[in-house]
């Protein structure tokens, strides 16, 4: 292989886009090639530096998208938009007029508090873990205050990735929305706004969350409320720090998850005691799945799932990765997995549910391997125990109070629906419990949504 | 961002809509979906015209125009398509356009200066730096790398947005990353690559 060559591959390489054969040629010339090392080094830190520019932010898209689509070209088919946005600004005329300069939302969603408790949900949690979010952005509005110019860009650069958190994010996405919309992220929905904004009165508001009364509190006071500020701690984070995690997210961000896990590897060794900790083991986890290392990403998200709340994705994400390793370990597989005391993957992922699942209202658990705990009517218990007898390892368990525990033995699955006498029931069964086999397809590493 | 877009008031979409489900609710000029569209992609479009551009002060201006374009050709878009290389090709060419009249506002301005050009915050010396060796390459390889290696296009998508083939793309990405190496290198001579891994 010639030198000109590694040109091309260098760039495959840093989009994951080599065949095994080039990535063999190419590891080998680098080797023996000094010349090449280095261009290869320098190319790393080129990149780096250009991952260096910071994120920018489109003024006034909105508006200034509406008044170009109402101004010229009116079309009869445009009339109805040109006549809502004419409503629209006149009614932010009189508003004007009559409240004189109006509050930066002038149409604030109501506060948390102000809303009707209408579904089962465990509110505090959301609050709290939202408090959480906005504790960390916090950090960052204050690190970015302290660090100039390069703090504003590392803020803007973890908003424009992920919001207040791409927890959050999925949070939104998740089977919940409704609620968690309706009760959290619109109110604060604006602070995030005013933060994007630089707004002081949104700084300071956030300034003030420490916990989940300061949360509602500074929501309050966001709203143009009064309230006292109540004093928080706030994690003191270095420069270097924050340089490190938001580079290594960017990394995952960028699709190359198995650069952003050893990226947060050295991050967790170089800072141990950073707040951010937590989140670096997460998303090693995080990036260790998406890697499709699930032998690495299962004791990572079994260490986090104490400290860090994982959304319905991160769960059904995890329970892949056990579902994984059993599928492999079924078919006599020797896996080198540190976990904590025996491999029970069922036993450690009942434990995690057992943490994490009552968050979830029934219904939201699309993808569930092994155990399944929910309500059965008689048909779809008699299929499932006529299964049962004929494959032991599916057991149903009565746990009382209409519930069942349905253990879903994944290996013998695709023979189940190979077998004549099951598979009837299996579809039947299937058919009530349309995701209690359905998890068994395993994504390929790589292909699950980001 | 997804946030504010669940704070502009009554017309929401379903966050599990796709941007392909939106685009085609544009078509029946559905504001929700364009607003939701600015919130998830507002952002990427003016940080890639922010690396494509020659006059920064233009990004606010071509966003805007690019999500004005994106509502007005929804009907264009046809099933089977992928909404981020279509958005990104419409954002290139009016970025493209916009830089070919860059040489003539140049001038303009400098006898007519009817507006302020000058950007919002004042760059730190290394991202000067940056902005400097990145304007070195041509435009055609500024628009590979900003989209495969900050934007995390595929090269299929790359070639959607450039309209250039898959195999150019990725030979493309490869001599502009090259070339940006060369350019960064002549810029910081000094910042070895020793404290990679």
């Amino acid at each position: 292989m010639s030198c000109a060559e590694t040109v091309d591959l260098l760039s495959r390489r840093r989009d994951n886009a080599l065949a095994p054969g080039q990535r063999r040629a190419l590891a080998t010339h680098l080797a023996d090639c000094p010349a090449c090392r280095r261009r290869a080094q320098e190319l790393d830190t080129a990149m780096t530096a250009l991952w260096d520019l910071p994120a920018a932010a489109p003024q006034a898209l909105r508006d200034g998208v509406y008044s170009k689509l109402a101004a010229p070209r009116l079309s009869w088919s445009l009339l109805p938009l040109a006549a809502g946005l004419l409503i629209g600004f006149t009614s932010a005329y009189l508003f004007v007029v009559k409240q004189g300069s109006p509050p930066p939302h002038s149409r604030l969603p109501t506060p948390v508090s102000q809303l009707p408790p209408s579904h089962p949900l465990p509110p505090t949690d959301y609050t709290l873990q939202l408090s959480d979010h906005a504790r960390r952005a916090d950090a960052f509005v204050r690190q970015a205050a302290a660090l100039g110019d390069d703090g504003a860009t590392f803020l803007q650069a973890d908003y424009s990735l992920s919001d207040l958190g791409p927890r959050t994010r999925r949070l939104a996405a998740a089977p919940v929305p409704d609620e968690y919309s309706k009760r959290i992220l619109q109110p604060l929905g604006p602070v995030v706004e005013a933060l994007d904004r630089r707004d002081p009165a949104a700084l300071a508001a956030v300034r003030r969350i420490g916990s989940d009364a300061g949360f509602r509190e500074t929501l309050a006071s966001y709203a143009g409320r009064s309230s006292e500020p109540s004093p928080v701690a706030v994690p003191e984070i270095s420069d270097g720090e924050l340089k490190d995690f938001l580079q290594a997210k960017s990394l995952f961000y960028a699709g190359r998850p198995g650069e952003a896990l050893s990226r947060f590897q050295d991050f967790r060794a170089r800072h141990p005691e950073s707040p951010f900790a937590d989140d670096a083991a997460f998303w090693m986890a995080r990036a260790a799945a998406e890697s499709g290392d699930y032998a690495r990403a299962l004791p990572l998200y079994i260490e986090v799932s104490d400290a860090i709340w994982l959304d319905p994705t991160e769960l059904e994400r995890l329970k892949s990765c056990a579902g994984a390793l059993q599928l492999r370990l079924d078919a006599g597989a020797t896996l080198d997995v540190q976990l904590p005391g025996d491999l029970d993957l069922n036993e450690i992922l009942r434990d995690i549910l057992a943490n994490q699942v009552p968050h979830l209202p029934a219904g939201t658990i699309t993808a569930v391997y092994q155990v399944v705990r929910t309500q059965l009517d008689k048909a779809t218990l008699a299929a499932l125990e006529r299964i049962s007898a004929r494959y032991p390892a599916l057991k149903v368990r009565d746990c009382g109070k209409g519930e069942w525990e349905i253990t879903v033995p994944t290996s013998q699955v695709p023979k189940m629906r190979e077998d004549a006498a099951v598979a009837e029931d299996l579809k039947a069964a299937e058919k009530k419990l349309p995701f209690l086999f359905k998890a068994l397809k395993i994504r390929p590493s790589g292909s699950e949504g980001r | 961002m997804e946030i504010a877009l669940l704070t502009k008031g009554p017309p929401q979409v379903a966050p599990d809509r796709t941007d392909e489900d939106l685009v085609r609710d544009l078509a029946t000029g559905s504001t929700a979906a364009l607003d939701a569209l600015m919130a998830r992609h507002g952002r990427a479009v003016a940080t890639l015209l922010d690396r494509t551009l020659h006059d920064r002060s233009w990004i606010d201006d071509i966003s805007q125009e690019t999500f004005v374009r994106v509502f007005r050709r929804a009907s264009t878009f046809r099933p089977g398509m992928t909404f981020k290389p279509w958005l990104y090709a419409i954002a290139l060419n009016l970025s493209r356009d916009q830089n070919r009249r860059w040489g003539f506002w140049k001038r303009f301005l400098r006898t007519h200066p009817i507006r302020e050009v000058a950007p919002a915050a004042p760059d730190t010396e290394r991202v000067r730096l940056v902005r400097e060796a990145l304007s070195d390459l041509p435009e055609d390889f500024r628009e590979v790398l900003v989209l495969c290696e900050i934007e995390g296009l595929s090269y299929a998508e790359a070639s959607e947005a450039t309209g250039s083939p898959a195999k150019t793309v990725s030979s493309r990405l490869a001599r502009a990353r090259d070339r940006f190496r060369e350019a960064w290198l002549r810029r910081h001579p000094g910042e070895g690559a020793d404290e990679l891994r």
